[in-house]
């Protein structure tokens, strides 16, 4: 028997969580048009190119990658901004990614975004009491002289001074008007929020408010979330599953221990190097700083193979030739990397190209008999491939 | 909650993280809207403030004129050849200017000069208000239309934008102008007046003066979409037309109230260059541009008739290009934060 054998184990328990948003195999391709009368397509931005997830009730999948990755694509897509190139969003069992207008306009009220800069994403010319009302008077959810009530309602639970809603955003500061805009994605209850680094605009000192503030929502009204944000430390308390982008794709995906103490992916790694992380430094331990070289491919063109090849430390021949898919390699772990391991720890031999029937070139080998690579797909399988013994494991 | 409750109260009393304005600022600007602040500083703004004062004044001089003129306080049209002398030149110094004729009389006519000018603000006002306000609603529809739609409707409106831009307007309307002059008789069934040959010109010139305002308010739109707020109000369910009526066109009406002042002082010299070339309203009716024509003859012998409407047009035109720049400066977007 080939240690490539997946052998079929019994089924763990099923998920105890509902899920929310089941998202699968998502893709956005922008065109780029030439310049000219007749402007044609003469090229795809893939920002988004195939990410599959799920978001569980009352629960924040955490969504982290540099700049330029596709994160913010992503979010717009959950919220039908864009209409995806490919792929299914799943919310509650419906799929939305092919919605028209009308048919979305009863799903806007459990689908709501934060935005990044509270600065743009409040209309200047409109008071606060109208911006928090408006919600409310596009579904007609509550008569019209019980808006105001509402109104300060919201203001207060964002702890803000009810009385302000006369005022205009310019008279607040960047914090409280990240609050205002929290509070106009709460008037509709929505099941789902996608907040888009909605901290990232704050000064450092307001951060942690915010965040706080939206942990206690998400307690108060059993939200789900969709947290967007480009480092690790700002996801970690707020986020029990994380996944990693890189140029369109998600690198890794897990539940909070995976990703913080056992990444397997270099590009994790990389991101984790930079967090500051209390903990090993009480034990007088420390994480090593690596420097992503470089800056992200242009998804227009980006390279052959694996995406992060350009910059990875570690990468093969067969890097460059053959895609690395998510192979799930733990109970809520996956990976695309075909050299996946702790750092330092990576292995000697690409463990996905038996799987992919390549050889460790990433040539075509004849004698292998391809497999069915666990993990692709939202969620996570109940049997896995264990890299320790190259098989089959399960919980 | 307690705690983001708590440390809240910080944020409010070191104002966050607002930029520039200092704490004391921020507290005297409470409650303002964007409109009350760009009043404010406009209010301390000198220049724009004396040009407003002109404006005002010149639009209260052209509006009564035409109530003045008919209880007889001003006459425009009636010849005074007793205050000429032998070579109808205004008898006296400054014009002839008297108790009756407080600037003096027109030579060759001895028309009462005050009456002429100011009647003259009156007409050609009017064509350059309308026709400001006709280019501007034009533009602003095609131009919000292209910024919105985008994509083929865009392009289309785009290059209609640049075709029009690209037509000989000044020779056309020299050209059609008794053609045109004609259909609007017909269309409006008036006679061959001031006011027909009034309507053709602001036609003429609301049609080929839209451009720079929809290329202006296209990228307004342009911008405007980028900003979340739109995004937000996408993703709150709101429908197109409350996002134009309701997200959009608020931070429009700004940039559409400059680009009409702006547009009033070009308007008024186009005016008066049609009228000096007879494709406006026609003598004897004064306009600002006719009146400068009566005076270009006598600029040797009665240098004070000959400066006059010069002086006069010159003013009107750089108050409204002050008081165009003054409302830009204190309606920009940026001066809000
Ligand atoms: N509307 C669009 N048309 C064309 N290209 C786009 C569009 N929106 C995004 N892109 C491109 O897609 C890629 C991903 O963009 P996206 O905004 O999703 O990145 P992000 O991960 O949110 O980055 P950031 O941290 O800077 O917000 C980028 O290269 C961007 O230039
Ligand atoms: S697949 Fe290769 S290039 Fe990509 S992350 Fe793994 S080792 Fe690096
Ligand atoms: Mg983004």
């Amino acid at each position: 028997m080939s240690d490539t054998t997946i052998a079929t184990a019994a089924s763990v328990a099923p998920a105890s969580t509902e899920t929310v948003l089941s998202v699968e195999n998502l893709k956005m391709h922008f065109p780029v048009k030439g310049s000219g009368i007749v402007r044609r397509t003469v090229g795809h931005v893939k920002a988004v190119d195939g990410v599959s997830f799920e978001v569980a009730k009352g629960t924040a999948l955490g969504l982290v990658g540099e700049s330029g990755c596709g994160k913010s694509t992503t979010g717009r897509m959950v919220t039908r901004l864009y209409k995806p190139t490919e792929g299914k969003i799943n919310f509650e069992g419906t799929d939305i990614a092919n919605y028209s207008g009308k048919q979305l306009h009863p799903m806007r009220r459990e689908i709501q975004m934060i935005f990044q800069d509270p600065s743009t994403s409040l209309n200047p010319r409109h008071t606060v009491g109208s911006i928090i009302g408006a919600p409310l008077r596009i579904h007609k959810m509550v008569p019209k002289d019980k808006v105001l009530d509402r109104v300060q309602e919201l203001l207060e639970i964002v702890g803000l001074n009810p009385e302000h809603y006369n005022r205009y955003p310019h008279e607040f500061s960047g914090g409280q008007r990240q609050r205002i805009g929290i509070a106009r994605a709460l008037t509709l209850q929505p099941k789902l929020l996608v907040a888009d680094e909605p901290v990232s605009a704050l000064d450092v000192s307001i951060q942690a408010q915010v965040i706080n503030l939206l942990q206690d929502l998400q307690k108060e009204f059993d939200i789900s979330f969709l947290f967007i944000a480009h480092d690790l430390a700002i996801v970690r308390h707020f986020c029990p599953e994380i996944a990693v982008m890189y140029l369109g794709k998600i690198v890794e995906i897990g539940d909070r221990e995976s990703i913080y103490e056992h990444a397997h992916h270099p590009y994790t790694q990389a991101l984790l190097s930079a967090v500051p992380d209390v903990k090993q430094a009480a034990i007088g331990g420390r994480r090593e700083r690596i420097r992503l070289e470089g800056d992200v491919p242009s998804p227009i063109n980006p390279p052959s193979g694996c995406h992060f090849r350009t910059r990875c430390a570690i990468a093969k021949d067969i890097c460059s030739v053959v895609e690395p898919p998510l192979l799930q390699i733990g109970k809520k772990h996956k990976v695309a990397c075909h050299f996946p391991g702790e750092i330092h720890q990576h292995p000697e031999k690409p463990v996905t190209a038996p799987l992919l029937g390549v050889d460790e070139f990433g040539a075509p080998d004849p004698g292998a008999s391809p497999a069915e690579v666990p993990g692709d797909g939202p969620g996570y399988a109940d049997t896995w491939y264990d890299l320790a013994n190259n098989s089959r494991g399960s919980a | 909650m307690s705690e983001s409750a708590t440390v809240f109260e910080g944020e409010e009393l070191s104002g966050g993280s607002t930029p520039p304005s200092a704490p004391g600022e921020a507290k005297a600007i409470a409650g303002k809207s964007p409109m009350k602040l760009a009043m404010m500083r406009l209010r301390k703004d000198k220049p724009t403030m004396v040009s407003l004062t002109v404006v005002i004044l010149v639009v209260v001089a052209a509006v009564l004129a035409p109530l003045l003129v008919k209880m007889g306080v001003l006459d425009p049209f009636s010849y005074n050849q007793n205050l000429l002398d032998a070579n109808t030149i205004p008898e006296g110094g400054w014009s002839g200017a008297s108790g009756a004729h407080p600037l003096g009389v027109e030579p060759g006519t001895g028309r009462d000069a005050m009456s002429r000018f100011w009647y003259g603000i009156t007409f050609s006002l009017m064509i350059a208000l309308t026709a400001a306000m006709l280019s501007v609603i034009i533009g602003a529809v095609v131009g919000i239309i292209a910024g919105f739609s985008g994509g083929w409707v865009d392009a289309i409106l785009s290059r209609f934008t640049d075709l029009t831009l690209s037509f000989p307007s000044t020779l056309m309307l020299l050209a059609l102008s008794s053609l045109g002059l004609k259909l609007v008789q017909q269309v409006t069934g008036l006679p061959n007046g001031p006011l027909a040959q009034g309507i053709y010109c602001t036609v003429v010139l609301a049609i080929f003066g839209w451009t720079s305002t929809a290329r202006v308010v296209r990228g307004q739109v342009l911008s405007i979409k980028q900003r979340e707020f739109v995004e937000a109000a996408v993703v709150l369910g709101a429908s197109k037309p409350r996002i134009y009526f309701k997200e959009i066109l608020p931070n429009l009406w700004a940039p559409l109230l400059v680009l009409v002042t702006l547009m009033m002082p070009a308007y008024i010299s186009a005016e008066a260059a049609l009228s000096y070339l007879q494709v406006s309203v026609k003598p004897p009716t004064p306009t600002l541009g006719n009146v400068l024509a009566d005076s270009l003859k006598y600029a040797q012998v009665d240098p004070f008739y000959f400066f006059m409407p010069a002086i006069l047009i010159a003013t009107i035109v750089i108050s409204f290009n002050l008081l165009g720049d003054g409302l830009r400066d204190a309606l920009d977007p940026k001066g809000d934060r």
